[in-house]
């Protein structure tokens, strides 16, 4: 035996401590190295945000959304190929003539995790619940008035004033089982589920994952391939999920960051997937600030992007050209209008126009804090006006104090870029709160236009599809002219997967969602 | 002994509620509402108003901070505005995440510190001396979350020893709730999966800030030794002719242990509010990422949650640290320090 430094013989009376740790240590190390059990088959996400409630009456955004989907369902669907409303838990139906009332025919057969038969009193349970809770989506049928259960397997939807689009609303709102609305408190909602589903819950651990796993009498049946549990984990760092991902431990990363698309597309273990989604940027101008409030001056701003520079570099390619402001996927949408392109000849000749030769103001340009690619664009925006003489200061902020900034006649910024999120393929749900006059939505941003306005509240009950959607074109028209917008770009939704991940189809109204039911893993 | 220890809780209340004071004052003055991201994107005004009403911002300020305190003493520490969940229990589970991790980094910078601080300051050789500093500064000048995401490049993709993310594996079920350590839980319940898994996840976080930050308690070590042999009762204790091992381990040591009590008591407070980036990088559902989430969405009652926990947890740790002075040099009195 050798002797430790400090002179003491190693294992002797006096070392026997150090014996005795070094035991503890191998006892430990051997603990330490044993492996867990195997790995179970089925489908494992990673997500980088918890889920904080999965109150289907409440969850409204995406870490909510990605866990409902799995265990509800909705009483519509919209096809993602053609855009349109299609049966789901609802299998026909037919609307007066006013599209005031609107009558479904369900589907029999459905029945809720809690083994709970899906009927009309179903129906009525779920919708009055999330309009009385009052948040979440439930804006979307903030109309309604009554609904009436005219036979077990019909219902009849009343609103308060013609609605054309409500059907839309429909694809939106969760069914939830009757018997739970009335023995469940509402807490227990926040960590269970009691939906129709295709998965059901097994294991919620706060703020880590959530595991789910097939639901037998799921009525759509179980042939062919598909996935027999579905495991989300909470992964909170991309370039931690892109680890993940690439080893195998994870089968989809949600939340890769865009630079690192490139490598992963070159990798054939992993597959990158891609889609077009409606998911617009806008950078709103303060229209009642000089110079602002000068429409040649907005235009101006508008032409001196590089709108192919802003795709290229903030989305690493991944985006397209938005072409006014309603997505380009969406019914009513305006075919004449073309993408903005970069002329900075037209700009410098505006701006001249307006009095501004050599530029010569100071504007305040503010974007969501921790979405770099906003910054990103914000730089472009700043390079591209100083060559017109135009300083533009580019600041982050967190959202809570965005919004409030943006209702601040005092503190508000003079650009300020955002996405709208786009529940339903519904043009008006975007026209409506981003631009009529007075509109209190956070997007809205002291624009108004009385033209504008006459016709989205022709629109808002205009019945015939083919002259509401001619409306729609209109009002269009004249934002694309009023220019209170810079229209950015449209982001591409981009899912990462394993290679042997199947059946993924996007679903272009639930962003980030994955079609579960249809995929599997081979 | 006891007599601090009375005379300082009965302190802790008052130092309390001036905390909630300040924190209720300073997050009420920042322009934002609260209400507004509790209804959500698209709430019509009347809902946000509805929302207002519902969380009692309409009341004045003051007897908005009373009902926050009289809500308080009943356990009930309010909800989040954004995820409608209680704050109590939520940071009942986030924080023993984080102190497990603390905990395990603390006894790291000891058992790094000490010996490469002793290393230091006794070696006869400058060379080795300042090699050392400088190897253990090294871990300081690197950013704990680049330390974290290399780590986990090397350990978890390349060698494949240690795992990536989370407490615990993500098939293994995690051990029963005792006290919300997992691997002080693991060994009470017998679950020796989870004991195995607990301390595969944690080694990982707990090197990174450990490597980040050891150098600072080596250096205090290093400084505390230097001076200590050339001190009066080592200079004796060499002259009766008492070995090296001997002077250092039980003489040296136990006077440098006091400054390195000090030290330790800091940086656990420091840890405890740092703790977010490596909570980030390994998905390690603790208080500070807790805190982040709550401060980012301006969540009023978790980050009077967070604040009261954090403010209770410094003042018990300098508690904690002047108790142990009085463990480790019984010459000082319980009055010594307030």
């Amino acid at each position: 035996m050798g002797t430790s430094k400090w002179g003491a013989p190693l294992f002797a009376p006096a070392g026997r401590r150090l014996g005795l740790l070094t035991q503890v240590a191998l006892a430990l190390m051997a603990v330490v190295l044993l492996g867990g059990p195997a790995l179970a088959r089925g489908l494992t996400i990673a997500v980088n945000s918890p889920t904080t409630t999965f109150d289907p009456s409440i969850g409204n955004s995406v870490p909510h959304q990605r866990l409902l989907t799995a265990a509800y369902e909705t009483l519509l669907a919209i096809d993602p190929d053609t855009s349109e409303v299609i049966p789901w838990l609802a299998t026909e139906w037919s609307v007066n003539d006013d599209k005031s009332e609107y009558t479904l025919r369900l589907r029999e057969g459905v029945l809720f995790h809690d083994g709970t038969p899906f009927d009309a009193e179903a129906v009525k349970a779920s919708l009055e619940r999330t309009l009385s809770i009052g948040q979440g989506e439930s804006y979307l049928i903030s109309s309604l008035r009554e609904v009436q259960v005219v036979s077990p397997y019909e219902v009849r939807l009343v609103l308060d004033s013609p609605q054309p689009e409500f059907l839309y609303a429909l694809t939106r709102m969760f069914m939830i089982s009757p018997t739970a609305i009335r023995e469940r408190p509402a807490e227990w909602f926040a960590t269970n589920e009691a939906g129709t589903g295709p998965y059901r819950l097994v294991e919620w651990v706060q703020d880590q994952r959530y595991v789910f796993e097939q639901f037998p009498e799921y009525w759509r049946g179980w042939e062919g391939p598909h996935l027999d549990s579905v495991t989300f984990r909470v992964v909170v760092e991309p370039a931690t999920q892109r680890l993940l991902l690439e080893s195998g431990e994870v089968d989809v990363a949600e939340n890769i960051v865009l630079d690192d698309l490139p490598a992963l597309e070159l990798n054939p273990a992993i597959t990158v997937a891609r889609s077009s989604a409606p998911r617009p940027f806008y950078i709103s101008f303060n229209v009642n600030r000089p110079p602002l409030d000068d429409v040649r001056v907005r235009k101006a701003i508008a032409l001196a992007l590089d709108y192919d520079a802003a795709i290229e570099i903030a989305l690493a390619g991944y985006g397209s050209p938005m072409r006014g402001p309603v997505p380009v996927q969406f019914p009513g949408f305006n075919e004449d209008i073309e993408p903005q392109q970069q002329d900075l000849e037209e700009a410098r000749r505006l701006l001249a126009e307006a009095g501004y030769p050599e530029g010569g103001f100071s504007l305040t340009f503010l974007y969501l804090e921790h979405w770099l690619f906003e910054r990103t664009v914000g730089l472009l925006l700043q390079d591209a006006l100083a060559g017109l003489g135009i300083e533009l200061v580019v600041e982050g902020q967190p959202w809570a104090t965005m919004t409030a900034r943006m209702d601040d006649p005092e503190q508000s910024p003079d650009l300020v870029m955002f996405a709208q999120s786009t529940a339903t393929p519904s043009a008006l749900s975007i026209l409506e709160p981003m631009y009529q006059t007075g509109s209190e939505h956070w997007s809205h941003f002291w624009y108004g236009n009385p033209e504008v306005d006459r016709l989205l509240a022709e629109a808002s009950t205009e019945v015939d599809d083919v002259r509401r959607h001619g409306l729609y074109a209109q009002i269009q028209a004249l934002i694309v002219e009023d220019q209170p917008q810079v229209f950015v770009f449209s982001q591409d939704e981009v899912v990462t997967m394993r290679s042997n991940v199947r059946g993924y189809k996007p679903q272009f109204t639930w962003s980030k969602i994955l079609n579960l039911y249809d995929m599997y893993v081979e | 002994m006891f007599a601090t220890l009375a005379r300082r809780l009965t302190v802790l209340p008052l130092m309390l509620l001036g905390m909630t004071l300040i924190t209720f004052v300073i997050t009420h003055l920042i322009p934002a509402d609260p209400a507004r991201v509790a209804a959500g994107l698209n709430a019509s005004s009347e809902q946000v108003e509805r929302m207002r009403e519902q969380m009692g911002l309409n009341k004045p300020l003051l007897a908005q901070y009373v009902d926050y305190l009289t809500d308080l003493l009943r356990g009930d520490w309010g909800a989040s505005a954004v995820s409608q969940r209680p704050v109590l229990p939520d940071i009942a589970v986030a924080l023993p995440a984080t102190l497990e991790l603390l905990v395990v980094v603390t006894l790291g910078f000891l058992v790094l510190g000490l010996p490469v601080g002793i290393l230091i300051g006794s070696s006869r050789s400058k060379l080795v001396s300042a090699l050392l500093s400088f190897l253990s500064y090294l871990g300081m000048a690197f950013p704990v979350f680049w330390l974290g995401l290399m780590l986990q490049i090397v350990f978890y993709r390349d060698l494949q020893w240690l795992p990536a993310v989370g407490r615990v594996g993500a098939q293994v079920q995690a051990p029963a709730t005792v006290t919300g350590f997992y691997i002080l839980d693991s060994l009470i319940t017998g679950n020796w999966d989870a004991l195995g898994s607990s301390l595969r996840h944690i080694v990982m976080p707990a090197a990174c800030l450990v490597l980040a930050r050891f150098a600072v308690t080596a250096r205090f070590v290093a400084g505390g030794v230097q001076e200590a042999l050339g001190s009066d009762y080592v200079r004796t204790g060499k002259a009766k002719g008492l070995s090296r091992f001997s002077i250092l381990y039980k003489h040296a040591l136990r006077n440098v242990l006091i400054p390195v009590n000090t030290m330790l008591g800091l940086q656990f407070g420091w840890l405890l509010g740092g703790s977010i980036l490596i909570e980030a990088v390994f998905s390690w559902p603790g208080i500070g990422w807790y805190a982040w989430r709550s401060i980012v969405s301006l969540d009023f009652l978790p980050i009077m949650g967070v604040t009261l926990v954090f403010s209770t947890a410094f003042i018990l740790i300098n508690l904690v640290t002047d108790l142990l002075y009085q463990v480790l040099d019984p010459r000082i009195s319980a009055g010594g320090s307030a």
